[in-house]
C-alpha cells in the first residue's frame, strides 16, 4: 500500500510540475488541496486499519512538506547559493563578488513579496505586518526561543 | 519487538533526534550544526539496532522507514533553520519588533549588510575559505547541492533562470 501512497504522491507531483511549466502558479492552499485531497479520499475508502491509514497519511505528509520546502527553496534564490554560484563561475575577488551580489537586489524583491503576499502594508509612512499573519511571525519567535537562536546574527 | 508497526519505530526515531538535539543544543551549547548532526545520527543509531533485531520487517519496509526517517529530518531541519536564514522573515522580525519606516528598515538591513552577514557565515562554517584575497569552495558537499538546486530549477523554471 505505501508503494501507492508514494506513486500517488509522484503522479500530482509530476502535475504540479506541468501547471508550473504552463506558468499556472499556486498559492500554498491551492497546492495544500492538490495533494491531500487525493490521499484523503483514498484512506476514507481503503479497507485497513487505523493505525496503517495514520501511517499512510504520516508518510504522506512527510513527502509533501520535503517537496514543498524543496520548492520554496528553488523559486527563491539563496543569498548564500548566489554567493557559492558567482565563486564558481570564478568571480573570487571579493569586491567583484560583492558587486555582483549587490545587483541581485535581494532586499528589494523580498521586500515585494511581502507586499504582493498581503504580509505587510504600509500606514502613515509606517510599515506594519497583517494581523492575520501575526501568528506565523510568533510560531517562528517561539521556535527561535526554543532553539536558542536569539543571537540577531541571522540574515 | 517484531510485531511493532512501522509508525511507532519512526515516531521513536524522529522523537529521538529532535530531544537529543535540543538537550545537546540548549544543555551542552553545542552549536546548531552539531546539535542537527547529533540528533541525526542518534536517530540513525536506533534504526540500525531496531532493524538487525526485527525480523519481521522485508527490506523494502527498512528502506522505506529510512527513507521517511530521513526526509522528515530534512523537514526538521529547514522549518528550525528558517527563521536563522530566511530573508523575508528577518524583514518580518523588524518591523515586527517596532514601528519602523522603510528607509530606517533598509538602513538596518540592506544587500551589503546582507552580503557582509551571509560572507560570514560561510567563512565560519568553512563553507567556503579565502586565500590571498580570493575566495574558493572547502565543502564540496555545498557543489552537490548547488547543482542539484540548479537541475531542479532548470525543470521547474525552464532555461530562463540564473542559479
Amino acid at each position: 500500500m505505501l508503494i501507492n501512497v508514494f506513486l500517488i504522491f509522484f503522479s500530482i507531483c509530476f502535475i504540479h510540475l506541468v501547471l508550473f511549466r504552463k506558468k499556472i502558479y499556486l498559492n500554498f492552499y491551492r497546492i495544500f488541496c492538490l495533494f491531500n485531497i487525493p490521499i484523503i479520499v483514498l484512506l476514507i475508502y481503503e479497507n485497513t486499519a487505523y493505525i496503517n491509514k495514520f501511517y499512510y497519511f504520516f508518510s504522506y505528509s512527510i513527502l509533501f512538506v520535503t517537496y514543498y520546502f524543496t520548492l520554496l527553496g528553488i523559486s527563491n534564490d539563496s543569498p548564500s547559493l548566489i554567493i557559492i554560484r558567482e565563486i564558481l563561475k570564478k568571480n573570487i575577488k571579493i569586491n567583484s563578488l560583492k558587486k555582483k551580489f549587490l545587483s541581485e537586489k535581494l532586499i528589494e524583491k523580498r521586500f515585494k513579496e511581502l507586499e504582493i503576499d498581503n504580509y505587510i502594508y504600509f500606514e502613515k509612512k509606517y510599515l506594519k505586518i497583517k494581523k492575520n499573519k501575526n501568528f506565523i511571525i510568533d510560531i517562528f519567535i517561539q521556535l527561535r526561543k526554543l532553539q536558542d537562536q536569539l543571537n540577531k546574527k541571522n540574515g | 519487538m517484531d510485531n511493532i508497526h512501522p509508525i511507532y519505530i519512526l515516531i521513536l526515531a524522529l522523537s529521538l533526534n529532535i530531544l537529543s538535539q535540543l538537550y545537546i543544543k540548549l544543555v551542552h551549547k553545542f552549536t546548531f550544526l552539531k546539535s542537527i548532526k547529533f540528533g541525526f545520527s542518534l536517530g540513525l543509531v536506533f534504526f540500525i539496532i531496531f532493524f538487525y533485531n526485527n525480523t519481521k520487517l522485508n527490506i523494502w519496509d527498512k528502506f522505506e522507514i529510512s527513507l521517511l526517517y530521513i526526509l522528515a529530518s530534512y523537514c526538521y531541519i529547514v522549518l528550525i533553520n528558517t527563521p536563522e536564514s530566511s530573508v523575508r522573515l528577518k524583514i518580518l522580525f523588524l518591523i515586527y519588533k517596532k514601528k519602523i519606516t522603510k528607509k530606517k528598515l533598509l538602513q538596518k538591513y540592506n544587500n551589503n549588510e546582507m552580503f557582509k552577514l551571509r560572507l560570514k557565515k560561510l567563512l565560519k562554517s568553512k563553507t567556503i575559505g579565502i586565500k590571498k584575497y580570493n575566495l574558493f569552495v572547502i565543502n564540496k558537499n555545498i557543489i552537490i547541492l548547488f547543482y542539484l538546486f540548479k537541475f531542479l530549477k532548470k525543470i521547474y523554471l525552464g532555461n530562463n533562470t540564473k542559479l
